[in-house]
């Protein structure tokens, strides 16, 4: 999942508009940039797949992404947000699980219990359904884009443009399509 | 692609998308 993380950030920030938005889209997305970093150093495995959906394969993800090291960057992420409230802290850690959930759907098992567990977790719908499986997220962004911009009415917090967002959502949803990525 | 491609290709579509709807979500002014 790609806007789907991004969409929740956006929920989570209607949720509790005292948290930084740009907080919580870093926390949304947190668990992909420790990924990424970690392949950079060598610490997990992918491999490029270009003619099988996604166009990846995870083989080693368990730092970032088990269940077991998303809860700990979960609190360790919450925990750079204690000074601006137990509520904010909360929903920064979680904004940054809230990956870890998203993520059950889409990828096929490869999200461990714990870092080399035997026990995986994922539904697979990225392989199950190469084309529909971005039908599926789309159908998740609009709801809950729905109750981002329905909480922002008269917010005078946050949500200024939620038709924008929505905009924005969509265009990042199709660069992320099966027809369009670069993957 | 690399693995090490892919990796910086995540790294910035996350990142990338963090000043974009930061900026959108800012409340109107006067509102």
């Amino acid at each position: 999942m790609y806007v789907g993380h991004l969409a929740a950030g956006l929920a989570l920030k209607a949720v509790e508009p005292k948290a930084p938005t740009w907080g919580l889209l870093l926390a949304v997305g947190f668990l992909d940039i420790l990924f990424g970093s970690f392949v950079l150093l060598g610490i997990e495995q992918v491999t490029v797949t270009p003619a099988v959906s996604p166009g990846f394969s995870l083989d080693h993800i368990d730092w970032s992404h088990s269940l077991t090291m998303s809860l700990v960057w979960s609190i360790l992420f919450a925990a750079l947000f204690w000074r601006m409230g137990r509520s904010v802290a909360a929903v920064m850690g979680v904004a940054v699980f809230s990956h870890f959930v998203l993520d059950i759907p889409m990828h096929p098992p490869d999200l461990a219990l714990w870092p080399d567990s035997s026990v995986h977790f994922g539904l697979g719908l990225w392989t199950s359904l190469p084309t529909g499986w971005w039908v599926v997220e789309l159908g998740v962004v609009v709801a809950v884009w729905a109750y981002y911009a329905q909480k922002s009415q008269g917010s005078p917090a946050f949500g200024g443009r939620p038709f924008a967002v929505g905009v924005a959502l969509l265009a990042f949803h199709l660069f992320n399509s099966p027809w369009l990525s670069a993957l | 692609m690399t693995s090490a491609g892919l990796a910086v290709f995540v790294l910035v579509a996350f990142l990338i998308p963090i000043p974009v709807f930061t900026w959108l979500d800012r409340p109107r002014s006067g509102k």
